[in-house]
C-alpha cells in the first residue's frame, strides 16, 4: 500500500511563479496533495479557489497551524522567504523555497540554523538541475565523457524582466537580478563542476533605454573560482532589448580534461560533446513549463518521505547566494571578494 | 639617421630573422608563394636558444629553413638587415630578443612583419613601438584572426552602425588538442616568451576587442590558471585565463581563452557576441558553424589560412601606397599592456589599471 500523499501549503502561491509553475506542478504529482495556497492578493486567491478547489489563505500562520500540512512551498517575493521559512520550520513543517534563499547572508545563515534546530528538510528550488538538458549534461560529466571539468561558462541573453509597475523587483531592495536570479545561474554552473565556488569578479553595465528600468545592471560578466581549482564564467546578458522580445538563449560550455560539452541557443536543443565522440538531442522544456518544477517538488516529497537528504544542500546553497550577494560587492569595490561562509559545527 | 624605405619593388626582397622549430608562424611560409615576394636571405636571431628550439642546433635550423626558400643561409642577422635587396624582414626571433632586432631593422628604415609577440616585457614593447616610430618605420603585428571573414563581417557591421555603440563584447575563444608535438612549456620558455597562453593565444581575442571598442580599457581584472597542463603549472604559466574589460564609456568585455582539453574536435571553440545599443552582432566558428548575423545570416567561409593570407595582403598593399600598417607596433603594446595588466590582476585579485602593469615591472 503506498504512502498517502505529502500534504502542500503554497505561501505567495498565487502570484506568477506559484500559479505558473508550482500549482501545476503539485496537482500533477501523485505523492502531493494541494492543501492550501496563501497569499496577500485576495483577488488572485479567488482565481486559484476556482481553479484548484483548494481552501486558500490570507493569514499566513492560520494555513500553517493546520495538521496536514507537510510541506511549505514559499513563493513569495523574495523579501518574504526568511521570515515565512523560519516560521514554517518552528511548526515542523518542511520547507521548499524559491530562490533567492534570502536578501542578506544572516537571515540564510538563521534559517539553515532554524531548519536545523526544528529538524526539518529544506531545499531551495534550483529547478533548472531538475530540467531534462541540464541533467543530461550532469549525467554526461558524471560519466566522466569529459574528464575533470575544468572551466565551466554559463550564459543567458535575452531582454530583462519587465515586472509590473510597483514590483518588489523595481525597488533597489530587491538587490537587483543578480540576486532574483542569479542563483540559478550560480547554482548550475557550480553543480555541473561539482563543487562550490569559493570566490567571485563581477562587473556590471545597466543599459535600459528608454524609462522601463529594474535597479541596478541588466548585463554582469562575471568570474568564478571553485574550489576543486577549476574556474567559471557567467553572462548575464539582460540588456538586449533592441529589438524588445528577441528570443531568450541560456547556453553553457563545460570545458573537461578530456572533452568538452556545449549546449546552446534556444530553440536547438542539442547538447555537443566535442571529442571525438558524439552529439545527443536533449529535451527542453519552455521556460516556465511545470516538468522540471513537478521532478523538483517530486524529488522534495520523496526525501521528505524516506527522510533522505534533499539534492540541494541548506550549505550549499546558503554558499550559493553568497556567491550572489558578493557579486555587488565585487562590482563595486573592484577586486575579487572571497566567499568565507562555514560549513555548521 | 634612418632612411624609410618608401614602397616595395615589383619583387620584394624577404629577410627572415629567427627560426625556430615549429613554422606555423613564420610569415615568410606566406610570402614566398607570393609573386610579388622572393625570400632572400634567412638568419638565425642573436642569442638563440636551443630550449627554444628544443634541443636542435640553431645554426642548422636556419640552415635547413634557408634550403627550403632557396635563400641564402647568413651567419650575420645585422649584415641580413643591411642587404639592399632584402626590402621587408620577417621578424621571427623569439619575444625577449626581438627588441633588439626591431631597433636594428627600424634603423635600416625597412618594414617588418612581426610574430604576435612584440616583446616579451612592456620594456621591450616600449622600444621595439620607439624604434618603429622614430624611424616611421611600419611594423605588422599578426593579429591574424581580425581578418577571419566572420570577423570582418562583424566589424564592418559595427563600423556601419548596425547596433549602435558597442557596449558588451564577450568571446570565447578556447584552442584544443594540445600543445604541438614535441613542446615542452619550461622555464626558459617563460622567460623567452614573458607568459603562457594569453600571451601566446588569447592576444589575438585581445586585438580584437580592442577593434570593437577603438580605445584601451581603463581597467582589467582577470584569473587564470594551469589547468590543463602539468607543464604549464610546472612552469609558472597558465594554460586558461579569463579577463574582464572595463572601458572608459562603461563599456565591458570578457576574453575566455587558453589551451584546453587535448581531445581535439573541434580544434577550437570561437564565440564572439558583441551587444550594441541597437543589437547584436555575433561570429561563430570554426566550421560548421561559421556565420555572422546582425539581424541576417551571413554564412561566411571559414579561412584555413585562418586569415594570415588577408592580413598579409593588407600590410603589403599598405606598404605599396603608402598606408600606415593595419596593425602596428603601438597596437601589439597596447595588446601586451592588457595582458601583463591581467597577470597582475590574476596575481592580487583585483582590477588593475593599465598604468599599474607599466610600472609593476613585467
Amino acid at each position: 500500500m503506498s504512502a498517502p500523499p505529502l500534504g502542500v501549503l503554497v505561501v505567495g502561491g498565487a502570484g506568477g511563479v506559484g500559479r505558473g509553475s508550482h500549482l501545476p506542478a503539485i496537482s500533477s504529482l501523485p505523492q502531493v496533495r494541494l492543501v492550501g495556497v496563501a497569499d496577500v492578493d485576495e483577488q488572485a486567491l479567488d482565481a486559484v479557489r476556482r481553479e484548484y478547489g483548494c481552501a486558500t489563505y490570507t493569514d499566513l500562520d492560520a494555513a500553517l497551524t493546520r495538521d496536514d500540512v507537510h510541506i511549505v512551498d514559499i513563493c513569495s517575493p523574495d523579501f518574504a522567504h526568511a521570515e515565512q521559512a523560519m516560521a514554517a520550520a518552528r511548526l515542523g513543517k518542511h520547507v521548499l523555497c524559491e530562490k533567492p534563499l534570502a536578501l542578506s547572508i544572516e537571515d540564510a545563515l538563521a534559517m539553515r540554523q532554524a531548519f536545523r534546530e526544528a529538524g526539518v528538510k529544506a531545499m531551495v528550488a534550483q529547478v533548472m538541475r531538475f530540467q531534462p538538458r541540464w541533467r543530461s549534461l550532469r549525467q554526461a560529466i558524471a560519466e566522466g565523457k569529459i574528464g575533470r571539468p575544468a572551466l565551466a561558462r554559463y550564459v543567458l541573453r535575452g531582454a530583462f524582466y519587465s515586472y509590473p509597475a510597483g514590483s518588489f523587483y523595481r525597488r533597489p531592495e530587491s538587490l537587483g537580478q543578480i540576486v532574483h536570479n542569479g542563483m540559478h545561474y550560480f547554482d548550475t554552473v557550480s553543480w555541473l563542476v561539482g563543487a562550490r565556488p569559493v570566490w567571485v569578479s563581477a562587473e556590471g553595465l545597466e543599459h535600459y533605454p528608454g524609462d522601463d528600468r529594474l535597479p541596478g545592471p541588466n548585463y554582469w560578466t562575471i568570474q568564478v573560482g571553485f574550489e576543486n581549482g577549476a574556474l567559471g564564467h557567467l553572462e548575464a546578458n539582460l540588456a538586449i532589448t533592441q529589438p524588445r522580445g528577441c528570443r531568450q538563449e541560456i547556453g553553457c560550455l563545460v570545458v573537461g580534461t578530456e572533452g568538452t560539452l556545449a549546449s546552446e541557443g534556444a530553440e536547438a536543443a542539442l547538447v555537443e560533446r566535442w571529442d571525438g565522440g558524439y552529439s545527443w538531442p536533449s529535451s527542453w522544456p519552455p521556460t516556465g513549463s511545470a516538468e522540471g518544477f513537478a521532478a523538483e517538488i517530486a524529488h522534495f516529497a520523496r526525501a521528505v518521505a524516506e527522510d533522505t537528504e534533499p539534492e540541494v544542500s541548506m550549505d550549499w546553497s546558503v554558499r550559493i547566494l553568497e556567491a550572489c550577494l558578493a557579486c555587488l560587492q565585487s562590482a563595486r569595490e573592484g577586486r575579487r571578494v572571497e566567499l568565507t561562509t562555514p560549513e555548521p559545527d | 639617421m634612418a632612411t624609410r624605405v618608401q614602397g616595395l619593388p615589383e619583387t620584394a626582397g624577404v629577410g627572415v630573422v629567427g627560426v625556430g622549430v615549429r613554422g606555423q608562424h613564420s610569415y615568410e611560409v606566406w610570402l614566398a608563394p607570393r609573386p610579388d615576394c622572393r625570400i632572400v636571405a634567412v638568419a638565425q636571431q642573436p642569442d638563440p636558444s636551443t630550449v627554444m628550439l628544443e634541443g636542435k642546433d640553431p645554426v642548422g635550423c636556419a640552415r635547413e629553413w634557408a634550403a627550403r626558400f632557396g635563400a641564402e643561409f647568413m651567419d650575420d642577422w645585422r649584415e641580413l638587415v643591411a642587404r639592399p635587396d632584402v626590402h621587408l624582414i620577417s621578424l621571427m626571433a623569439d619575444p625577449l630578443t626581438a627588441p633588439l632586432v626591431t631597433e636594428e631593422v627600424a634603423r635600416a628604415g625597412k618594414p617588418m612583419i612581426r610574430d604576435k609577440y612584440l616583446a616579451a616585457d612592456l620594456d621591450g614593447a616600449r622600444q621595439a613601438v620607439q624604434a618603429c616610430e622614430a624611424a616611421s618605420v611600419e611594423m605588422l603585428v599578426t593579429y591574424n584572426v581580425r581578418y577571419l571573414p566572420a570577423v570582418q563581417h562583424l566589424l564592418a557591421e559595427l563600423r556601419g552602425g548596425t547596433i549602435g555603440r558597442p557596449l558588451t563584447a564577450s568571446f570565447v575563444y578556447l584552442v584544443s588538442g594540445g600543445p604541438l608535438a614535441g613542446f615542452r612549456a619550461t622555464a626558459e620558455y617563460a622567460r623567452r616568451v614573458g607568459g603562457g597562453e594569453l600571451t601566446c593565444f588569447g592576444v589575438y581575442a585581445l586585438d580584437v576587442v580592442l577593434e570593437v571598442f577603438g580605445a584601451p580599457p581603463e581597467r582589467v581584472s582577470a584569473s587564470q590558471g594551469a589547468l590543463f597542463y602539468d607543464d604549464y603549472a610546472e612552469a609558472g604559466l597558465e594554460d586558461l585565463s579569463q579577463v574582464t574589460l572595463r572601458f572608459a564609456d562603461g563599456a565591458l568585455a570578457h576574453v575566455l581563452t587558453g589551451r584546453t582539453t587535448t581531445r581535439p574536435h573541434p580544434d577550437c571553440y570561437f564565440h564572439l557576441d558583441v551587444m550594441g545599443e541597437r543589437g547584436t552582432l555575433r561570429a561563430l566558428g570554426p566550421e560548421p558553424r561559421h556565420r555572422c548575423f546582425a539581424g541576417e545570416t551571413a554564412a561566411l567561409p571559414w579561412q584555413g589560412s585562418w586569415g594570415v593570407t588577408a592580413m598579409v595582403d593588407d600590410f603589403l598593399s599598405c606598404l605599396r601606397s603608402g598606408r600606415p600598417s593595419p596593425i602596428p607596433a603601438r597596437r601589439g603594446y597596447e595588446v601586451l599592456q592588457i595582458v601583463k595588466a591581467a597577470y597582475l590582476s590574476a596575481r592580487e585579485g583585483r582590477a588593475v589599471g593599465l598604468a599599474e602593469a607599466d610600472s609593476a615591472g613585467f
